[in-house]
């Protein structure tokens, strides 16, 4: 009987750790992968201007869109519980929103780059929850309009100094 | 620029989440293929959407908040229950009790009756207010445990009977169980669990919260064991002055004590915070050393069971005696 009551109590505590442990590999893995393509499209320039940028020779334009769907872990979603009470930033959920957010723009731009569009203009974010009250998962789409221009020319010229 | 557009950027001309607004482009840039204005998109900056802060530490400070949280309200909750308890009414027990329970089985009705003139002696004995009636009954059952309820009924299982021998062990147990009745430890306890079950009730619904609120229980549980093994503690004391009073020693008790270890042990000394009941072996000693102080005899004689709580039972009876022996939690 207590052994029972004491999987009730260690239960959660290892799906913790093993949130925590695995989530946390994940994400940094993640960060890692989201920097070196973001050195790697720095090729591909997506702005959220409405028009054509005055100067930019545009021959063709065609919708492109991206999406991504992340879930939080076990870990995450107990802090935040927590947090739900006190209030203040969900710091779990900052670094989970914002690589979905970069992943999205990513897959735009890689998609630009496959459509030969070196620029794409009016992108807009939007992000659903999904899989309703009981999962903390949330989907995040990018899409802009791509632009091919004449001679196909690239749109960005990249600054010497400006690797962030 | 667009009123219905969601994207978070403020800078017109920059989309990237994380960046910081970028100077106007510059128009016709020399090395600009396009001859057009110079657009790039920054790397992001990082750490500026997203905390650095290590998320361990974070969890760290708001489990220590909740624990503390936790803890004051489930104490507090408990000592308003314990001192709330005695004054709600015992005719309100005893209503809620008519509703519940069923009507007493007419095959046991000779134990029932016996469990009952007994109960009645031990409960003289203890000074149990007029209007708390007792309702014991034998319940047909092998596991080795008697437990009090609602509105003064108790219930005496027949894997428990069983392993007893003497009246004084049988009193005991019943001075026991009248103890919980006499401090309205049950009217206690269902306050306390209604109260923390509406508290945790209160939080949100949602995943993470569902989470939080399952974890705060578990800790709120632990305390309510506490509770729990402490009314044990005062129930035992009781269980003893009143076997002394009635049979001149304390031999009741702790004889009811080792059939109370030998049917179920102890499980695991270790998981002891887990548990609903003291230790057995520490709740003899505590037994012990408290007939010793009072200079109370821990041995002497006593009379046999009654017949009708003999065991094997006569023939009219039913559930051979062969048939039981289940060992496990004892009550």
């Amino acid at each position: 009987m207590e052994w029972f009551q004491l999987g009730q109590l260690l239960l959660p505590v290892a799906l913790l750790v093993v949130g925590y442990v695995v989530g946390r590999i994940l994400e940094s893995r993640h960060y890692v992968s989201i920097r070196a393509r973001e050195q790697a499209l720095r090729g591909i320039v997506a702005l959220n201007t409405r028009r054509v940028p005055e100067g930019v020779d545009a021959v063709d334009a065609c919708l492109l869109s991206s999406s991504v769907v992340v879930s939080s872990d076990y870990f995450k979603s107990f802090v935040a519980g927590f947090r739900n009470l006190v209030g203040g930033r969900f710091r779990g959920y900052e670094t989970l929103m914002e690589r979905a957010r970069r992943e999205a723009l990513l897959r735009l731009k890689a998609q630009a780059q496959d459509a030969g569009c070196p620029l794409v203009i009016g992108v807009r974010f939007h992000s659903t929850r999904i899989a309703g009250a009981s999962t903390a998962s949330m989907e995040v789409m990018a899409y802009g309009t791509g632009l091919r221009l004449r001679n196909g020319a690239s749109a960005s010229v990249p600054s010497p100094g400006g690797a962030a | 620029m667009n009123p219905g557009s969601s994207a978070p950027s403020a800078a017109p001309a920059v989309s990237e989440p994380s960046s910081a607004p970028l100077p106007p482009p510059e128009v016709s840039a020399p090395s600009s293929p396009a001859a057009g204005p110079r657009l790039e998109n920054r790397l992001p900056d990082e750490g500026i959407n997203s905390s650095q802060e290590h998320p361990l530490r974070e969890f760290a400070w708001l489990l220590a908040a909740a624990v503390v949280t936790v803890a004051a309200v489930a104490l507090l909750v408990g000592w308003g229950a314990q001192w709330l308890a005695p004054k709600v009414p015992f005719g309100v027990e005893r209503a809620l009790a008519e509703r519940m329970m069923p009507a007493p089985d007419p095959r046991h009705a000779a134990r029932d009756a016996a469990l009952q003139a007994l109960a009645e002696r031990v409960a003289a004995a203890m000074g149990l207010p007029q209007d708390m009636r007792l309702d014991v009954r034998f319940d047909d059952n092998p596991l080795p445990n008697a437990y009090a309820t609602v509105g003064g009924h108790v219930r005496i299982f027949r894997g428990l009977l069983e392993a007893l021998q003497h009246e004084d062990e049988l009193a005991a147990l019943l001075a026991h169980e009248i103890a919980h009745v006499k401090h309205r430890h049950v009217a206690a306890n269902m306050g306390r669990e209604l109260s923390l079950a509406l508290l945790l009730g209160m939080l949100s619904a949602d995943a993470g919260a569902a989470m939080a609120s399952a974890a705060l229980g578990q800790g709120s549980a632990l305390l309510t064991l506490h509770h729990s093994r402490q009314q044990e503690t005062q129930a035992d004391a009781d269980a003893l002055r009143a076997t002394v009073a009635l049979y001149g020693h304390a031999g009741g008790v702790t004889r009811l004590f080792e059939r109370l270890g030998q049917l179920s042990g102890d499980g695991t000394p270790a998981l002891k915070l887990l548990r609903t009941h003291p230790l057995t072996a520490a709740r003899q000693a505590a037994v012990r050393a408290q007939a010793q102080q009072a200079g109370w005899a821990v041995e002497g004689a006593s009379p046999r069971l009654p017949e009708a709580l003999r065991w094997p039972a006569s023939a009219d009876q039913r559930t051979p005696p062969a048939a039981a022996k289940t060992p496990s939690a004892g009550g």
